[in-house]
């Protein structure tokens, strides 16, 4: 994957930059099912990836299994040099804690206080006094916005609250990359856009990597260095924000400007609907 | 014919990857709590005792009121057999045996299945829709150390102790019977019971409630993580989790009680 815009741009070329995930022919079915047949995608240091891609095209799969919690069937995915194929799950850990996750409705844990939940990955992974780990958790809860949330428990925000909540939990560790499904499903358009910063300066003043899953146009222009359009399980479009926008390829056209006709079909049937009908009514 | 065969099948491997998801259950369970803590893992001490309250504390008035009637139904009709021999005020023994041995163990047992087997897969199942656990073991947290062990040690806690109690309450149950209605004396109830008890009908329902403990919680716990496909599958999880945890309880006793005849 070549790359025109790094992520400081005109300070170093991305080539330069380590590569911290890297798949290589990723394949995935769930029954008779085939998800992913064979995709290659490559993510520097610093670099913020959005995959785009309608519903049931494997963009979470792809994301499931960049974070360790699936296995690929063929193929390869690095993260940090280290094939997590044949990883267990025991020698997963050390890589999953230089990496969050902001998971699609926040997931997070009903039974602790936002605070807490915050709290649970630095408790135990970092060694830190209780004031210091109270330090840092109205720190990262200042950082989306919430710090009044501190004591609430999940069930008392709204959705949105809980996806932030959700974001300060998974930047809880100070990750080197982070996933992101869907952080702007759920959001209101000005929550959408300080999340947008957010992700930017993690990425420009820290140098996190971010591969973000997103439906949300708008934001996915405001915050890729890089976009791969995922369609049919395969990555048919890719290139910097600038490309993808004077793509000619019709279907990157539908999908970047959200049209219902096009080249993607609005109705998922192989079959013809009359003769659908009639055959059912023959019966 | 070959639906139901399909169905038979489906049904046989939902079994099978019951049983696997309970012995990597298991097996988890007794590397953090056996070896775990030796290595800078401890058991997360607040979370068992919290547990605790939730599967002991709470549980405890119907373990207490089941055993209580099913004490009083008992003894009623032991006591109508024994008269015929003459022997009623033998009601005593048979309650002491019959309770601290067999029945107790086996109601607890059953009433945990519903109230805890049930409760932990419904938790654990919706947390697993709601991706927690996936969440959990992305912050490299092990799903077993955070989740298994502090409900199933709470429960192997909890059950034995709830068994002792009810053993108490069934025998009262007896004890209210046979001095109101039997006749039989407090004292001849009481020395009867104790007289016919001996130091394997304790163990014996020690062990069985020990073991009933782990399959209360397996059966919750392994259908919980289970789960799949939303509020639907959470259901079916929670019921599962019932069903399996009071046909093997069941199983387990027949098992148990022939084993223990001969020893």
């Amino acid at each position: 994957m070549s790359d025109k815009r790094g992520p400081a741009s005109g300070v170093r070329p991305l080539e330069e930059l380590p590569i911290v995930v890297q798949c290589r022919g990723v394949k995935k079915s769930y029954g008779n099912r085939v998800v992913l047949r064979g995709v290659d995608l490559t993510v520097h240091k610093g670099q913020t990836v959005v995959v785009m891609g309608g519903s049931g095209h494997g963009k979470s799969t792809l994301l499931r299994l960049m974070i360790g919690a699936e296995k690929p069937d063929a193929g390869s995915i690095e993260i940090f040099g280290q094939d997590i194929g044949h990883l267990t799950e025991e020698e997963m850990y050390p890589l999953k804690k230089r990496f969050g996750v902001l998971f699609q409705s926040g997931a997070l844990f009903n039974s602790m206080t936002c605070g807490e939940n915050i709290a649970l990955p630095i408790r135990e992974h970092a060694k830190l006094d209780e004031k210091i780990i109270e330090i840092i958790v109205k720190l990262k809860l200042e950082l989306v916005g919430l710090r009044d949330a501190e004591q609430l428990i999940p069930a008392q925000i709204s959705g949105g609250m809980r996806k932030r909540v959700g974001l300060a939990r998974a930047i809880a560790l100070d990750p080197e990359i982070i996933f992101y499904d869907e952080p702007g499903a759920g959001l209101d358009p000005i929550m959408l856009a300080a999340i947008d910063e957010l992700i930017l300066g993690l990425s420009k003043k820290l140098g996190v990597a971010s591969i973000v899953v997103t439906h949300e146009m708008q934001s996915a222009f405001r915050i890729a260095d890089y976009m791969v359009l995922l369609h049919g399980g395969v990555i048919v479009a890719e290139g910097t924000p600038d490309e993808m926008r004077a793509s000619k390829d019709p279907l990157v056209q539908q999908f970047i400007q959200g049209k219902a006709e096009g080249p993607v079909p609005l109705r998922q049937s192989g079959k013809d609907l009359v003769k659908d009908l009639l055959e059912g009514a023959g019966e | 014919m070959s639906e139901a065969l399909a169905g038979l099948g489906r049904k046989g491997f939902e079994m099978l990857g019951f049983f696997r998801m309970s012995g990597h259950i298991l097996a988890g369970f007794c590397y953090w709590v056996l070896i775990a803590p030796w290595r800078g893992f401890p058991i997360r001490g607040r979370e068992t005792l919290r547990q605790m309250v939730r599967v002991g504390v709470n549980s405890v008035p119907i373990v207490f009121l089941v055993n209580f009637f099913v004490g009083v139904t008992l003894s009623v009709t032991i006591a109508d057999i024994l008269r015929t021999f003459g022997v009623v005020e033998l009601t005593g023994s048979a309650m002491g045996v019959g309770f601290w041995r067999e029945l107790s163990p086996l109601l607890t047992g059953i009433i945990m299945s519903g109230y805890v087997a049930a409760s932990l897969a419904a938790e654990l199942g919706s947390m697993k829709t709601a991706e927690e656990i996936m969440a959990l073991e992305a912050m490299a947290l092990n799903k077993i150390r955070f989740l298994v062990v502090p409900r199933l040690l709470a429960v192997l806690i909890m059950i034995p102790a709830a068994t002792q109690l009810g053993n108490l309450c069934g025998i009262y149950g007896g004890y209210v019977v046979s001095i109101g209605l039997l006749e039989i004396s407090p004292t001849t109830y009481y020395d009867k019971a104790l007289e016919a008890m001996v130091v394997k009908d304790i163990w014996v329902g020690f062990l069985k409630s020990v073991i009933f403990a782990f399959v209360v919680g397996l059966c919750g716990c392994a259908q919980g993580f289970m789960v799949h496909g939303g509020a639907e599958g959470v259901g079916r999880g929670t019921t599962n989790a019932v069903v399996y945890s009071i046909i093997l309880i069941i199983v387990a006793d027949a098992i148990l009680t022939v084993l223990l005849y001969f020893l």
